[in-house]
């Protein structure tokens, strides 16, 4: 079943009638379809779609590990915000959304959250929502933001399918769907449960791409304006639609210097930019950046350089006469090139285009934010890639990469070097932070497929071929080639049928790895709620630590529906959406000063502490412990971040006064000011009369593997309101002060 | 002469006769003598059940057919439940006759008491006696004092009632023991002759009170028992013609008794040396052949619950999570599915109705406020509900799975609900066997606008030029 | 030594000798695209004109000058698009039919003056 190739991509398929009719008798044999009496391209259909069927199957229930082993809810921090607005947003309708100001965050500030959320997310779970309800199915919402992500990652496969068969042909679109599909980078973010921007933004990205790919290859306006549309949904959905914002334009960059544009480079273009910047600029968030942002000026630049460039070549082309035209040519590069100068260097100066953000300039100087942004710094997924990540997420795609590479080198058209471009930037910034992983994933996906269908396809071409007589001369030399590519066998390598067969086993062993590998990993690694902790009990039985939601419940439950509760900016979220009381921090991280206040809190001693508690309306502190469960995860081993964070703006806390030759210790040989501060005291308060661990002296703390310092604690100005069952999360109530007399 | 003799005998018979029926009128009350009454209040938890024998003389010339009982206003509206029975037979051929019992005014009553009449089977004739148990449980009659404590001590209650049995009627010897759950008794107060051994306290023998005679008494004791209070009970009843019930139950449970302050210690509590009066674990009765039982609240599934089926029933344990100490309130939902064959039958008269059980599954608690709705299928006309005591009723539209209409729900409530209540219902409603067709018409029909609209679009040349 | 006045007269001779020939090869462009690029002359020239206007009265609120700048810019673009489909020396366009170049265009330009209207403020 030979597909026709073409070339320069963007002909339809339609017209693809093979030419080995011969084949189609044996063909009939084999596949056993006598019975349906299909012809050959009805054959092809079927198996494509049912394959692009499975895939889509496939790409969902793979995610769903987590629902059928825990329960359907939604898992870590950033969900439940976006859950807590999707709820306020079907509940109370798009308008009070829009202009949704919320005093149950960062308090006393409150936070505009209508006009510093990206929509996307929220309105589409809403609309899915709403149009199962119109259709009379009773779900609750909850259940449409736990699914979002793996409907959207099935959605992927069918755009990757597109995608790659609009670069190569509909073999590596149906590789690219089903490597994608179960891919462990992509995977990582859209499991069922993780209702977060990537998940419908990877969609969006991909569904961009694809869409100005097309555009540029048809130069259609209709294509160009529905990546338009694709890049607001992009905008609406991540912060990440400044890598479109780039991307794009270096590519336009990349085709005007190598000489290959075309008109339809300009149409695609030129539509997508001027239209999607307008799109894009009806998100609050993003507001005016399009037009004041550093980040945002490589679009403006290409556009007004592409408009002067096809100028130029108009009047090239009304001119007969080329000495004429250098001239010419000399006057307007020379103004173009000076006005542009002069009007980046006026805006920059004048600070009216503001530089990078410290978010994206950390991409491109990975040093940048140890030093000067500590909270950036802080998050474990802003970590610089190690290569054992790469291999977890990628596998054999890896080395496939390269592979897909060099096909693509050898048969360079506008697509190819689309997706080629795509896959080398979004490769070196994966390798700068690991949360790029995602990003990168499509393009290596989609470029190892065009490696995997190219060498497949030779290969089964050659365990198909009969033995051809050799052709003589040079006058056949021609046709002759034409027909060894159809498949005969070279006769000067003998065993080359057995080897070919050899090598497709030994690519079908490899497929069947990552397959195994990928299931394995979203089993094992990328499936846990992170809310719910499992272990296995003395008998095997499974035994679940609810602490999280036991203590968000008693606070929902038990306090003041006006009680403030001061903990780390990373329980925030949860706080808000699930105890339904006003923090004083959250995830969002927009105001460092009133986050270094709390680190600064933490870090005090006691009475310092109280002071700044009662300044900030403090009703309960809320702290996560890990001592007895020997969970790594707790507030003790985030604490030096908060020292470093408070003392990024508070001089008075210096990270050295907590650490014993720069070590960082809770036992009896720590630093005294750290056995008495804050976060310490309320950690281990009474935790020295308990005995943790068989044969080890009572006040053992699991998670660190040592006897604490200080167990005699006495605290003066809170009270212990609350400690979940295994201790996970200690919660205190802060005394009002004594009455004087 | 003969005019002013029958004048004179009309006369008479009149005067007979108003002090007949004068007589009549007074003696209906005074026709009846206590000749014993015996008392029994158990205090052991929060819901108090009190155990009243009486052995009732009728005094008067005419038979009596109602007994009257008293209580004082202040309790009447703690009384959850009131049953009498009649007592027949002597020692080990005693059957008890249940008995009606409704509450009643009377014009003249002392202090505002208010009254129950119990009708007896067959009219007491003159000189007879009849004996008579009552039974009636009281809820929120313990009062926690001191009304705040700590985590580790234990919890005080106040109770409050009178030695001598209220009664509109003279009472010739009565005795009332109080039954505390454990011998530890703070005060108690006296009303000669009282005693106390071990667990129980008791009040007399009173000999010769008459009618509304009150001796208020206060006992001071300590009850740890579950202080269990469901505030708030809504039970879904949702009936699914294609073979199953679904029942979701949405609770808000509390903790009624002395309010804890101060510091909630984990070490303490877990060395199980504190908290007496907190509980931890709930019992909910199910009936058999329960399946998909879940339990969960507003943030997520609680992994803490037990099942246990036997044919007979099916016992659920649940664990809140976290104990509740007093003040402390959870809510949380419980659901499950029973099989349609179990409670679903088809009347006599061809309509249909459910038998179903009233009440909180869960063992010792007291609901405040019940709701019970009962979802009928789409397309029910016609309901009605036949409750064995008195409930509110009214109803309702829902709209869940595939419904165009609605469904039609019938809702009962009733406040103050104890154990005692669990006794069957039933909910009576015609369906029509052709709507069961409606919801895989609409599936079917759905499908088969989606092909057809397939078809059309490949068959339709949209191209804008030729 | 006397050259320069040849010099500054060969320069302006040769910029008489471009503008010609590209009067001459523009006009023999066909009436079609010409009144296209007078569509497109309009809407630079009213970009313009809002500019100037911006730098006299001040760019609040920013959101409508945006929105009117692009208007023009953004009708303009995509005449010059339409220009481009339609021209028939452009060998890509070959099989594309002029009248699902207007509509493309037509559709293009109802987003971009819907988004506009909802910018406007």
């Amino acid at each position: 079943m030979a597909i026709s190739e073409h070339v320069n991509g963007g002909t339809n398929t339609r017209k693809s009638m093979p030419s080995s009719s011969a084949l189609k008798p044996d063909l009939l044999n084999k596949l056993s379809f006598k019975t349906l009496k299909l012809k050959t391209k009805q054959q092809e259909l079927l198996i494509r779609v049912s394959i692009l069927c499975l895939v889509y199957v496939l790409a969902f229930i793979t995610r769903l590990f987590s629902v059928l082993r825990y329960e359907s809810m939604i898992h870590e921090f950033d969900p439940y915000f976006n859950y807590r607005t999707t709820l306020f947003l079907t509940e109370k309708g798009f308008y009070d959304f829009w202009n949704w100001f919320d005093s149950e965050s960062w308090y006393p500030l409150g936070r505009i959250i209508g006009g510093t959320l990206y929509p996307g997310l929220m309105v589409t779970a809403a609309l899915i929502y709403w149009a199962l309800r119109f259709l009379r199915f009773a779900v609750h919402i909850r259940e449409v933001c736990v699914l979002t992500a793996p409907f959207f990652a099935s959605n992927t496969t069918i755009v990757a399918y597109l995608f790659g068969k609009e670069i190569w042909d509909t073999g590596a679109g149906l590789v690219a769907a089903a490597l994608i599909a179960i891919c462990p980078g992509y995977i990582s973010r859209s499991v069922a449960g993780s209702y977060d921007n990537e998940g419908v933004a990877i969609f969006a990205l991909l569904l961009t791409f694809y869409l100005f790919v097309k555009a540029v290859n048809t130069g259609s306006l209709a294509w160009a304006l529905a990546s338009a549309f694709g890049y607001f949904y992009m905008v609406s959905a991540w912060g990440g639609y400044v890598f479109i914002i780039n991307l794009v334009p270096l590519y336009v960059l990349v085709l005007l210097i190598t000489g290959r544009y075309s008109m339809r480079l300009y149409v695609a273009y030129n539509c997508m930019y001027v239209v999607g910047m307008l799109l894009a600029m009806q998100i609050r968030f993003v507001g005016f950046q399009h037009v004041q942002s550093g980040e945002h000026m490589a679009a403006m630049g290409v556009f007004f350089l592409m408009q002067v460039f096809y100028f130029l070549d108009w009047v090239k082309h009304l001119l007969s006469d080329t000495k004429m035209f250098q001239a010419f040519l000399r006057i307007t590069v020379t103004c173009a090139v000076g006005v542009g100068a002069v009007a980046l260097g006026v805006g920059t100066a004048s600070g009216y285009i503001s530089p990078w953000t410290g978010r994206f300039y950390s991409l491109l100087d990975p040093t940048y934010a140890k030093d000067h942004i500590p909270i950036i710094a802080s998050v474990s997924e802003h970590q610089p890639t190690a290569w054992s990540s790469f291999m977890f997420d990628f596998h054999i795609l890896l080395f496939l990469f390269p592979a897909g590479l060099y096909f693509c080198f050898k048969r360079l058209s506008d697509a190819t070097i689309f997706i080629v471009m795509y896959g080398l930037t979004s490769m070196y910034f994966a390798g700068v932070m690991v949360r790029l992983i995602l990003v990168a994933t499509p393009a290596v996906c989609l470029i190892s497929a065009i490696a995997v269908s190219a060498t497949i396809k030779n290969l089964t071409q050659l365990v198909r071929a009969k033995n051809k007589v050799p052709q003589t001369g040079s006058t056949k030399g021609a046709s002759s080639a034409k027909g060894s590519s159809k498949g005969s066998i070279d006769q000067s390598q003998p065993f080359q049928r057995n080897g070919a067969a050899a090598l497709l086993f030994g690519a079908f062993y490899l497929l069947s790895k990552y397959a195994t590998h990928c299931t394995w990993v979203t089993s094992e690694a990328y499936s846990s709620p992170s809310i719910v902790l499992a272990a296995r009990g003395a008998h095997g039985n499974r035994v679940i630590f609810d602490d999280y939601r036991e203590a968000y419940f008693w606070l929902r439950q038990n306090t003041p529906p006006d009680a403030k509760v001061m903990s780390w900016w990373d329980y925030g979220y949860q706080i808000t959406a699930m105890g339904n009381r006003t923090v004083i921090v959250d995830n969002n991280t927009w105001n460092n000063t009133h986050i270094a206040t709390v680190g600064r809190a933490m870090s005090s001693y006691e009475d310092e502490a109280y002071e700044i508690m009662r300044s900030l309306d403090v009703d309960y502190v809320l702290v996560v412990f890990g001592g007895v469960t020997g969970y790594s995860s707790d507030d003790i081993n985030k604490f030096l971040w908060m020292v470093r964070i408070g003392g990024g703006v508070f001089p008075v806390i210096k990270e050295p006064d907590y650490l014993v030759n720069g070590e960082y210790r809770v036992d009896k040989g720590a630093a005294p000011k750290m056995l008495n501060c804050l976060m310490y005291k309320l950690s281990y308060y009474r935790f020295g009369e308990l005995t943790t661990e068989y044969g080890k002296p009572p006040g053992y703390d699991r998670a660190r593997g040592v006897e604490i310092g200080n167990k005699d604690i006495k605290l003066e100005y809170l009270e212990e309101a609350f400690t979940t069952s295994n201790w996970i999360v200690r919660i205190y109530k802060v005394k009002p002060p004594n009455n004087r007399w | 002469m003969e005019a002013l003799r029958s004048l004179g005998r009309l006369v008479l018979a009149l005067t007979i006769f108003s002090n007949l029926s004068l007589l009549a009128y007074s003696s209906s009350l005074q026709d009846i003598q206590i000749v014993n009454a015996e008392r029994r209040i158990d205090v052991t938890s929060h819901i108090i059940k009190v155990f009243l024998t009486l052995k009732v003389e009728n005094t008067g010339t005419s038979p009596v057919s109602e007994v009257l009982l008293a209580f004082p206003p202040t309790q009447v509206d703690n009384i959850a439940s009131l049953k009498a029975a009649a007592t027949v037979g002597k020692k080990k051929k005693k059957s008890y006759l249940p008995l009606e019992v409704n509450p009643t005014e009377l014009p003249d009553a002392p202090n505002g008491t208010k009254y129950f009449k119990i009708l007896l089977l067959n009219p007491l004739s003159a000189g007879e006696t009849a004996t008579l148990e009552v039974l009636y449980i009281l809820t929120h009659s313990l009062e926690p004092f001191p009304a705040e404590i700590s985590q580790s001590e234990p919890q005080l209650v106040y109770y409050r009632d009178s030695a001598i049995i209220l009664s509109p009627y003279y009472i010739k010897q009565q005795t009332t023991f109080i039954r505390t759950p454990s011998t530890k008794v703070e005060s108690f107060t006296r009303v000669e002759p009282t005693n106390r051994a071990g667990t129980e306290l008791k009040y007399g023998p009173y000999k010769d009170r008459p009618a509304y005679s009150y001796s208020p008494v206060l006992v001071h004791f300590e009850n740890n028992s579950p202080f269990a209070v469901v505030e708030e009970l809504v039970r879904e009843v949702e009936i699914s013609h294609w073979g199953s019930l679904q029942i979701t139950e949405h609770y808000t449970l509390a903790h009624a008794g002395a309010r804890h302050k101060g510091v909630f210690s984990r070490v303490d509590y877990q060395a199980r040396s504190s908290g007496v009066s907190s509980f931890k674990h709930l019992l909910a009765r199910l009936p058999p052949r329960v399946h998909s039982v879940f339990y969960r609240d507003q943030i997520g599934n609680i992994s803490s619950s037990h099942l246990r089926t036997d044919f007979r029933r099916s016992d659920l344990e649940i664990e809140p999570r976290y104990p509740l100490f007093g003040g402390w309130k959870a809510t949380f939902i419980i659901g499950y599915g029973l099989p349609l064959q179990d409670f679903l039958f088809e009347s006599p008269d061809g309509r249909r109705y459910l038998n179903f059980t009233f009440g909180c599954p869960l063992a010792e608690t007291v609901v405040d406020k019940l709701t019970i709705k009962v979802v009928l299928p789409e397309g029910s006309k016609d309901p009605s509900a036949v409750v064995p005591f008195p409930v509110e009723q009214h109803l309702e539209t829902k709209y869940s799975y595939l419904d165009i209409v609605g469904r039609t729900v019938v809702v009962l409530e009733k406040k103050n609900v104890v154990p005692e209540h669990n006794s069957p219902f039933q909910v009576y409603y015609s369906f029509n066997p052709i709507f069961m067709l409606a919801e895989p018409l609409m599936l079917i029909s759905v499908f088969f606008f989606l092909f057809m609209a397939s078809v059309a679009y490949l068959h339709v040349d949209f191209s804008i030029s030729k | 030594m006397v050259k320069p006045s040849s010099s500054s007269s060969s320069t302006s001779q040769d910029a008489l000798a471009l503008i010609n020939s590209l009067r001459s090869a523009y006009s023999a462009t066909p009436t079609t695209l010409k009144i296209i690029d007078l569509y497109v002359g309009f809407a630079v020239s009213t970009a313009i004109i809002q500019v100037v206007y911006m730098a006299l009265v001040g760019s609040f609120p920013f959101n409508s000058f945006l929105s009117g700048i692009l208007s023009c810019i953004g009708t303009a673009v995509l005449a010059v698009c339409l220009r481009i489909q339609v021209n028939k020396e452009n060998k890509e366009f070959k099989d594309l039919a002029p009248e699902r170049a207007f509509a493309d265009f037509v559709l293009c330009n109802l987003v971009l003056h819907l988004v506009i209207m909802n910018f406007l403020g």
